[in-house]
């Protein structure tokens, strides 16, 4: 039961607002940028897993 | 997984999620997307004794095999048509919404046929 996994998304995406307004108060704008992008993937790679053991457990569930 | 694991579970993530929509709109979402994966996941052993007993007492009361896996063959492709319908909307896109329930319904239609062939056959055998 991976109950984690909710924290850890929550971790990256604080993370990643504070990393951008920092960056964007020091005016590296493209590189604010860079972390958004970065950590969206990162957010997007876990969840898309847990959705893709969903679906298997479905699949398997109602014998598609 | 009770049901007060789940609902403590669910408040929390509502709480993270207004943190976080706050300047991240798009990992707020994903956190809803990943609580609802994570509590589906954690109840398909109790879904999958309930269809066994639905399995059980359709062939005891000697309904045809084809029937019963096309219906629970539909009850799993609403769900997932539900589930990605609402994660749309959560984040307001309500056209790709209705388009997803759209198609849901049509493949629903398309795995129903065989039933509604045999009752239009009885129906028109009684007529």
């Amino acid at each position: 039961m991976d109950i984690d996994l909710i924290f850890r998304i929550a971790a990256i995406g604080i993370l990643v607002s504070v990393l951008n307004s920092l960056l964007t108060k020091s005016g590296r704008d493209e590189q604010a940028m860079m972390t958004t992008l970065a950590g969206l993937v990162v957010v997007l790679l876990m969840v898309v897993k847990e959705i893709a053991k969903l679906f298997d457990t479905i699949k398997a569930l109602f014998k598609f | 997984m009770d049901i007060i694991q789940i609902g403590v579970l669910g408040i929390v993530s509502a709480i993270l999620i207004l943190i976080i929509k706050a300047n991240r709109p798009e990992i707020g979402l994903q956190i809803s997307l990943a609580f609802g994966a994570i509590v589906m996941v954690s109840l398909a052993g109790k879904i999958g004794s309930i269809l066994d007993l639905i399995d059980l007492y359709m062939t005891r009361a000697n309904i045809d095999g084809i029937y019963i896996k096309s219906l629970i063959k539909i009850i799993g492709m609403a769900y997932i048509t539900e589930f990605a319908a609402e994660t749309c909307r959560d984040a307001s896109q309500n056209a790709i919404a209705a388009k997803v329930e759209l198609a849901g319904k049509i493949l629903i239609m398309i795995t129903a046929i065989p039933i509604i062939t045999s009752v239009m056959s009885v129906i028109l055998n009684m007529l």
